[in-house]
């Protein structure tokens, strides 16, 4: 998170922020998404 | 004809319900397209002097009982604000319908700029939505470009579908 915030990177740093608020039900998310083959938000903000 | 509401005399709702009447006078196929209006109470606001937050939720069931029995026009949409529980504003309406609930993803609606409120983010499982600010305290100032909009939008419309999908989660679970 910090090096997104110095990289300034605000969009990944949004990305990753909201997964770090999932947790630990993100895991549950990210099955969800597997299913509709769309991608985990890791996954979106890895880019 | 016009439906006639005895709550207000007011000149701007005369006006506004002449004009919802014309508007809503061709009956829509239900499966293609919903109505909805779209209440606000802000303090200071036309909408207060107008006391719109009365007269488009009685309008609305007063359409709904015209169709009948075709579930129309919802009645009630809203935001999502961590101060405003949808389900505190649900509860004033009495909508066989259902209803619509409005929703603000990312800033879809805005093309110049950001409000904080337009934010969708989960700041607690107990909340369905909430925003996030945007004013952060090393980069002060409502506008935050620096958010890729498109991303921001994908973010928040995701939000939307884990949040309902927490929700609906914890009700198994319960």
């Amino acid at each position: 998170m910090k090096a997104l915030e110095v990289s300034g990177d605000f969009t990944s740093r949004l990305a990753l922020l909201e997964e770090l608020k999932g947790l630990p039900f993100g895991a549950v998310w990210d099955y969800f998404c597997l299913q509709y083959e769309v991608p985990v938000a890791w996954a979106f903000c890895m880019k | 004809m016009a439906t006639k509401m005895c709550l207000s005399i007011v000149k701007p709702l005369d006006v506004a319900q002449t004009r919802l009447d014309k508007i809503l006078a061709k009956p829509i196929d239900p499966q293609s397209n919903l109505d909805r209006s779209k209440e606000s109470c802000w303090p200071g606001c036309g909408e207060l002097y107008r006391r719109s937050h009365e007269f488009l939720p009685g309008l609305c069931c007063l359409q709904e009982c015209k169709r009948s029995p075709l579930p129309a026009v919802p009645g009630f949409a809203g935001h999502f604000h961590p101060l405003k529980r949808s389900r505190d504003k649900l509860q004033r309406h009495v909508i066989p319908s259902g209803a619509l609930l409005h929703v603000h993803a990312a800033c879809a609606g805005t093309a110049t700029m950001w409000l904080s409120s337009t934010m969708i983010c989960k700041p607690s499982p107990r909340k369905l939505c909430g925003r996030v600010p945007l004013t952060h305290p090393y980069r002060p100032g409502l506008l935050d470009a620096s958010i890729n909009r498109i991303a921001a939008w994908a973010i928040g419309s995701r939000n939307t579908l884990r949040a309902l999908l927490w929700h609906y989660w914890n009700h198994w679970t319960k």
